[in-house]
Parts: C-alpha cells; sequence; structure tokens
C-alpha cells in the first residue's frame, strides 16, 4: 500500500493554518458586530482548526520518517560497519599490547624481581580488560 | 636476500602511499555539525506552536479578564502542540543516524588510526630486546617488517571502510534532505504562522486604549519578536545551503574515492565549513 507523500500532509496543515489565520483576522476586524457567542464560535473555531494543524503537521512527520526509513537502516547499517573496523584495528592494538606485557611478565620472571612481576602481572591484566573495553 | 627485498618493497609500496584523509575527516565533521545544528530546531518547533497558541489566547481571545484561566490556557496550548512534540522522535531518529554515521566517518578517516599500531609494535620490539641472550638485530629487523605490514593492511582496510561509508550516498542526502524538509514545512510552518499574526497582534494593542503605556511596551515586544522570527526564517535557507553543498562534497569524495587526498577535495570540503559556519551564525543571531 503507498502510503502519502509528507509534502501531501504539510501541504494540507498550511492551508488548514491558513483559514485559521483567515479566522482570526475576520473575527477582530469585525469585533464590534459580532456577538460575543459569535465571537466566542469563531475562537473555538480558531482553536480547532490549530489543534488539526498540529495533527496534520505530526502526520506529515510520520511520513517523512516512512519515505526516510530505506535509507536510515541504510546508514545505520553503514555506521555499524564502519564500528566493526575500527573495532578490529583496536583488537590489533590490544593484541600488540597483550604481547608486550607478556614479555615484561617474563623479563621479570628471568630476573627473579617479586615487585617487577607484580607490576608485570598488572600489565597483562590491564592489556587483556582493555581488550573486553 | 632477493626475498627479503621483494618483501621490503611490497612494504614500501603499500604503506608509502598513506592517503592523506583531511578532506574525508573534514566532510564528515561538517555533517555532524549540521547534525547538531538541526536538533534544536525540533524543540523550537513545538515552541513557536505554543507561542502562537499563546499569543492568539493573550491579545486577541474575547474571553472577559474574569473568566480568562491562565493555567488552562497553558494546558490548552501544550495539549494543542503534543502531536508535534510526540512525532519529533520520528526526526531525532533521522538526525541522530545522519551525526552517528559521520562520527563514524570522522573515526575511520582520524590520523592516528594506523600509525598507533606502529607505536604498540615499537612497545613490544623495546621489550623483546631487552632479553639478554636474544639477538637484538634480528629482532629489530622482523619487528619492523612486522610493523609496516600490520600498518600496510589497517591502512587498507582503513581506506576500504571509508570508500564502503561513502558509497552510501544516496541515503545520507536523503536523509539530509529529510532534515531541511523538517526545518521548512514543520518549523518555518510555524515561524510563517506567527510572522502572519504579528499584523493582527498590533491592530489588537493600536486598539486597546484602557492602558496605553502598557500597549506601547507590547508594541516594542511584537516588533522585537517579528525581528527576531525574520532571523529565525532565514536559518531554513543557511540548512538548506549548507546540506546542498553537504551532497556536492560527498559525491566529490565518492567519485573520486582514489585520489582523495587532492586539493580538488579540499576544496569542497572548504566551502561545506564555510556554508556551515554561515549557518552557526545565523543560527547565533537568530536565538
Amino acid at each position: 500500500m503507498a502510503t502519502t507523500n509528507s509534502a501531501t500532509f504539510f501541504d494540507f496543515a498550511d492551508q488548514v493554518a491558513l483559514v485559521s489565520g483567515e479566522v482570526l483576522r475576520y473575527r477582530i476586524k469585525n469585533r464590534p458586530s459580532l456577538t460575543d457567542k459569535k465571537k466566542k464560535d469563531l475562537e473555538d473555531i480558531e482553536i480547532k482548526l490549530d489543534e488539526a494543524t498540529a495533527r496534520i503537521r505530526a502526520e506529515g512527520i510520520a511520513a517523512l520518517g516512512d519515505q526516510t526509513k530505506g535509507a536510515r537502516e541504510k546508514v545505520e547499517s553503514a555506521t555499524r560497519a564502519a564500528g566493526t573496523v575500527l573495532r578490529r584495528i583496536k583488537k590489533v592494538e590490544r593484541a600488540l599490547q597483550v604481547a608486550t606485557s607478556v614479555l615484561g611478565l617474563a623479563l621479570a620472571a628471568i630476573a627473579g624481581q617479586p615487585q617487577a612481576i607484580l607490576a608485570a602481572v598488572k600489565g597483562v591484566k590491564d592489556a587483556v580488560d582493555g581488550d573486553a573495553a | 636476500m632477493r626475498v627479503y627485498f621483494g618483501i621490503t618493497l611490497c612494504v614500501l609500496l603499500l604503506s608509502g602511499c598513506a592517503t592523506n584523509l583531511s578532506a574525508v575527516r573534514g566532510f564528515a565533521d561538517e555533517t555532524k555539525k549540521i547534525g547538531v545544528a538541526f536538533d534544536p530546531i525540533l524543540g523550537k518547533a513545538v515552541e513557536h506552536c505554543r507561542q502562537q497558541f499563546l499569543q492568539r489566547r493573550i491579545y486577541t481571545t474575547d474571553t472577559v479578564l474574569a473568566k480568562f484561566d491562565a493555567e488552562s490556557v497553558l494546558k490548552q496550548a501544550s495539549e494543542t502542540c503534543k502531536p508535534i512534540e510526540d512525532e519529533n522522535a520520528t526526526a531525532k531518529r533521522m538526525s541522530k543516524a545522519l551525526a552517528d554515521y559521520a562520527s563514524q566517518l570522522s573515526a575511520l578517516a582520524a590520523d592516528g588510526v594506523a600509525s598507533s599500531v606502529s607505536d604498540d609494535f615499537d612497545a613490544l620490539s623495546a621489550k623483546l630486546g631487552q632479553f639478554k641472550d636474544a639477538p637484538k638485530e634480528k629482532i629489530g629487523a622482523i619487528a619492523s617488517l612486522l610493523k609496516y605490514i600490520t600498518r600496510s593492511v589497517i591502512a587498507k582496510s582503513q581506506h576500504d571502510a571509508i570508500v564502503e561509508a561513502l558509497s552510501h550516498e544516496e541515503a545520507v542526502g536523503a536523509l539530509a534532505d529529510a532534515l531541511v524538509i523538517y526545518s521548512d514545512r514543520v518549523y518555518g510552518g510555524y515561524v510563517a504562522g506567527r510572522l502572519s499574526d504579528q499584523p493582527v497582534l498590533i491592530e489588537v494593542l493600536r486598539a486597546e486604549s484602557a492602558s496605553p503605556i502598557s500597549s506601547r511596551l507590547r508594541l516594542m515586544d511584537v516588533y522585537q519578536q517579528t525581528q527576531s522570527l525574520a532571523e529565525q526564517q532565514k536559518a531554513i535557507a543557511s540548512i538548506r545551503t549548507a546540506v546542498g553543498q553537504m551532497k556536492i562534497s560527498m559525491r566529490d569524495l565518492r567519485q573520486n574515492v582514489d585520489k582523495l587526498s587532492a586539493q580538488e577535495r579540499i576544496n569542497e570540503v572548504q566551502k561545506l565549513a564555510k556554508d556551515v559556519r554561515a549557518l552557526y551564525d545565523q543560527l547565533s543571531r537568530a536565538f
């Protein structure tokens, strides 16, 4: 089923808003000759027309959303794909950092330095945590 | 020796012609700015809807003063404009999709993407060099070779990802156009409505003889509002111009993915930056 083009809603809303403006001008121009009831009725019509304008413009926004749904999904998919590449690059960096940390641990163990071992273990943990992030 | 020379040559060919991605980055950053500039327009559309309703009730109502209920009028204004406020979520999704896309494209084209890996390789090779019995020269040569190969592979996947992102030119253009349509037809519709109400407000105030000083003050307010509304209306044209140049710039990048470093690409992005600056200048005059 074909959806109504957003421009159709927006054009219609503009027409309703124009009529509301005309009712306002008529009411103000003819104030001295209009009865209180007539003035109230006219103002009520303006309010109804303004409510209708907002509702039709909102329909226009919804139609615009429908019209661009496919484009939005394509752009969102492209954004996710770019994010995947960036994460893959990050993973290479993390792998190198982990390897460097493991070597640091090996060096400390060979030298038999307890403090250095603890620091190196923390280095490995930090690198692994970074990978998980 | 011949094999080593061959590998070195390949590596140099791969890594030596690193592309300057500043045009892509500039395009992405300016596109994101358009998305950011659009977001306040959503709230302003609702605000104009409410203000139009309120001003009509304050200046032109025929309800007698004793029966004027401020709380009820404010509530009615909010209810009248609620459909726009609710449906703004749809427009927000469009601007968010555009801004997120631009952010990721900017991150892909960032300077440090390939070179940060080199830094990690340097750290690794330094650590290897600390082993007493390790053949330092060989380790250094292998680490350097690996560094350049990895960097080249990363630079290639970075370039491929940028080409893929730019291939969605039509979809990105459609989203950007939708932001212009919203600005013109929803926000612009209310600005135009308020502008056409201003002469009526002036007519009512001039006819108000009970409190001339108060009427004069109100007339000053209406005059200033009219000036401000005219500036806000100009912002729509600025958004349209910026989006138009954004589409030209994106087409230029997409059609020349093998020449992203060329000055022509940078020139188009500079035009976009100029239009986005003009948009921000107009918005600061308007709001």
